[in-house]
């Protein structure tokens, strides 16, 4: 209740501020007093998304979800958000704070309400050369524009929104850079040091622990090359690099790497007995971003997620649903229940994927107008997830989003046993 | 496979310092005037852009811009808000946009335009045109010299400028872009001379329209120029989230 009176109050003063923000033809002038430097800033963005889902009722997860309610194949979402971020500057220090506060109804949920502090750090700046950060601070690492195997210190970008902000770690950070002129042109040094005890950076490891992480990055001879390490108490270290260059003006092409001791996964056996195992793996991806003469930009990427289920793996899974089902097995369902909820709700959830989109920016001269699609697809099941977006900023401090996602159904798959078969969403962000 | 590393040595190839072209060096002497007309080798600007579409109605947005030598410059947006502080580095030939929700910079190309519209990012993120090009023409027109610019390597937006340049003030009143083939791309107009101070006196006002997009129009204006000396650290993609720090 408390979010509906937030969500109305909200929404009345955002549709009334957000149509004031619509630009028309005006004089030029150039009044550079309102661009004078001010020792704060502040900017916030205002945003209401419904979310219209068609659920697919004869997959597995959509059983799985919904086995203990009565089940609906239709799910809408109404999602309103305010997004903030400023900074105070005071001699070498600046002082910064970015979050988010969500209010959202679902059908099938109700309301629920959330406030995230994405960063809240104190920055300064020792000389040109060296800077430190001390506090809550989003660190990210990798060149890959759809997953990022070396992001060793910060959380993976959500595929639905690669450009949403993420939430980040306290931690204490410093950096030397240096450039030259020569091939070599710029080098860096970082380090990052996050602790992790029961109350801070909880969700960065299971247990207690002190983390390291260094990374050093270099332009030479036009090429981005990175080198990252990382390492805890508890002698859990991974290695990565990546790099990125032009093969051509308008064709770019990067790969990232990432080596990783002692990995823990959890997995279902023939038996559909839970398993533990560690191993080390080797995560990695290559890819390629390409502008045509007709400015549509084309971005592909292959990713090997070696902590990603095999298809026998995931096969069990789906058979221990089924067979769960059909001895109406209480305690197994339970189990799966809780294994999918721990193992199976992120991304790339499987070994080989291949991701491609392409976007064509003003199509028939409509300016600020970017469509979009997008394709990945899973190269161990044959699965697919593949989407539209539609984005249009006209108006002077609006952006209208409208954005489509389909799982098509093939059974015993990662993306066909997906309960959402289908999904659209319409953003509209008021910037202030 | 062969037929692929041949593609990739060919796309190799075009990248390639053109030759065969003859240079005037006298041409480039005055290119190089041209260049330390319009700006400093190293200096701070305000930069409004206007977008006009053909019915008139229009978008703008505001830029501070540094560079330095002749190859390395950064920009940032002040307004709209939709795009503030979404921050462009150029260094030579290479070129990242850091948006700030993104947290990491991201390689571009001179081709693409991050505001849409004629403006491309290479015509805003221009460096010295000595830099870029070489004169293989120079002739008088109506009271201008004209000059035929071809581009020194095949990384640079524009194979060819046509450049009218005003005698008085040895700046360019009107630059056509075109391709290798000759097919013009756009058209700047370089308008308003302005006194910036610290010697600086410069068109104030670069207008430019496009065949490509007939009736749109794109207007550059320039508020403030002043000589600045920065560090080279500034220029990093590691400090891209501190342009907008710099304003004095």
């Amino acid at each position: 209740m408390v979010g509906r009176k937030y969500f109305t109050a909200v929404l009345s003063i955002g549709m009334s501020l957000l149509f004031s923000g619509v630009s028309h033809a005006r004089e030029y002038n150039f009044d550079m007093a309102e661009f004078e430097k001010k020792p704060y800033e502040y900017s916030a963005i205002l945003s209401f998304n419904p979310v219209f889902s068609m659920l697919n009722q004869d997959s597995r997860l959509f059983r799985l979800k919904y086995m203990d309610s009565e089940p609906e194949d239709f799910l809408h979402e109404q999602h309103l958000s305010l997004e903030a971020r400023g900074r105070y500057e005071f001699r070498a220090f600046k002082f910064i704070a970015s979050g988010k506060y969500e209010t959202a109804y679902s059908s099938d949920g109700g309301w629920v309400d959330d406030l995230s502090l994405f960063e809240l750090n104190a920055q300064y700046t020792w000389n040109s050369n060296v800077t430190s950060w001390l506090g809550k601070k989003t660190v990210k690492w990798g060149k890959g524009y759809i997953w990022n195997p070396v992001s060793f210190v910060g959380k993976q970008k959500d595929v639905n929104d690669v450009e949403a902000s993420l939430e980040g770690y306290s931690l204490l950070m410093g950096e030397f850079v240096k450039s030259f002129s020569s091939k070599i042109r710029t080098i860096s040094i970082s380090s990052v040091v996050i602790p992790v005890t029961e109350d801070l950076n909880e969700d960065f490891s299971p247990v207690k622990s002190f983390n390291f992480a260094f990374h050093a990055y270099t332009l030479v001879a036009d090429t981005d090359l990175d080198l990252y390490l990382f390492m805890d108490d508890s002698n859990h270290h991974k290695f990565g690099a990546d790099f990125a260059g032009n093969l051509l003006t308008n064709w770019e092409i990067h790969a990232e790497c990432a080596y990783e001791n002692s990995h823990d996964r959890c997995y279902l056996d023939n038996d559909y007995a839970l398993r533990r195992s560690t191993d080390d793996v080797v995560n990695y991806l290559v890819g390629t971003r390409y502008l045509t003469p007709s400015n549509t930009t084309i971005i592909f990427e292959y990713l090997h997620n070696d902590k990603g289920y095999t298809e026998n793996e995931m096969e069990n899974f789906f058979e221990a649903f089924d067979s769960a089902m059909a001895d109406q097995d209480a305690s197994l369902l339970s189990t799966l229940k809780s294994f999918q909820k721990d193992n199976l709700t992120g991304q790339f959830l499987m070994k080989d994927y291949f991701y491609l989109k392409v976007s064509q920016p003003e199509p028939f001269d409509i300016l600020y107008f970017t469509p979009f699609a997008y394709v990945i697809y899973n190269l161990n099941d044959g699965s697919c997830r593949m989407g539209l977006e539609l984005n249009y900023s006209r108006f002077e401090n609006l952006e209208i989003i409208l954005r489509q996602n389909h799982f098509p159904a093939h059974r015993k798959t990662e993306f066909g046993e997906k309960a959402t078969g289908y999904k659209i969403e319409f953003y509209i962000k008021w910037y202030f | 496979m062969k037929t692929i590393s041949g593609f990739i040595t060919l796309m190799i190839l075009m990248q390639a310092p053109v030759f065969a072209q003859e240079t005037i060096p006298e041409g480039n002497e005055i290119l190089m005037e041209i260049d330390r007309n319009l700006t400093p080798e190293s200096f701070e600007s305000y930069r409004k852009i206007i977008n006009i579409e053909p019915d008139g109605t229009s978008k703008e947005f505001v830029l501070y811009a540094i560079k330095k030598g002749n190859d390395k410059m950064v920009t940032t947006f002040l307004s709209p808000k939709t795009e503030e502080g979404r921050s462009t580095l150029r260094l030579g030939e290479n070129m990242w946009l850091f948006i700030p929700s993104v947290g990491k910079p991201v390689r571009i190309t001179s081709l693409q335009s991050v505001i849409g519209g004629i403006f491309n990012n290479s015509d805003i993120m221009q460096l010295d045109y000595s830099a870029e090009y070489n004169v293989i023409e120079m002739e008088e027109e109506e009271g201008q010299t004209r000059l035929v610019l071809k581009a020194k390597t095949g990384a640079v937006a524009y194979d060819k400028l046509i450049m009218w340049i005003d005698k008085e003030h040895v700046t360019p009143t009107k630059v056509e872009c075109r391709t290798a083939s000759g097919m013009l791309i756009k058209t700047l107009y370089f308008k308003e001379i302005k006194d910036f101070s610290d010697g600086i006196v410069r068109p104030a006002v670069t207008e430019t329209d496009s065949p490509l997009h007939q009736n749109y129009k794109s207007i550059m204006l320039f508020a403030k120029m002043e000589k600045r000396d920065v560090d080279d650290e500034i220029f990093t993609i590691n400090n891209m989230h501190k342009i907008k720090d710099l304003r004095k």
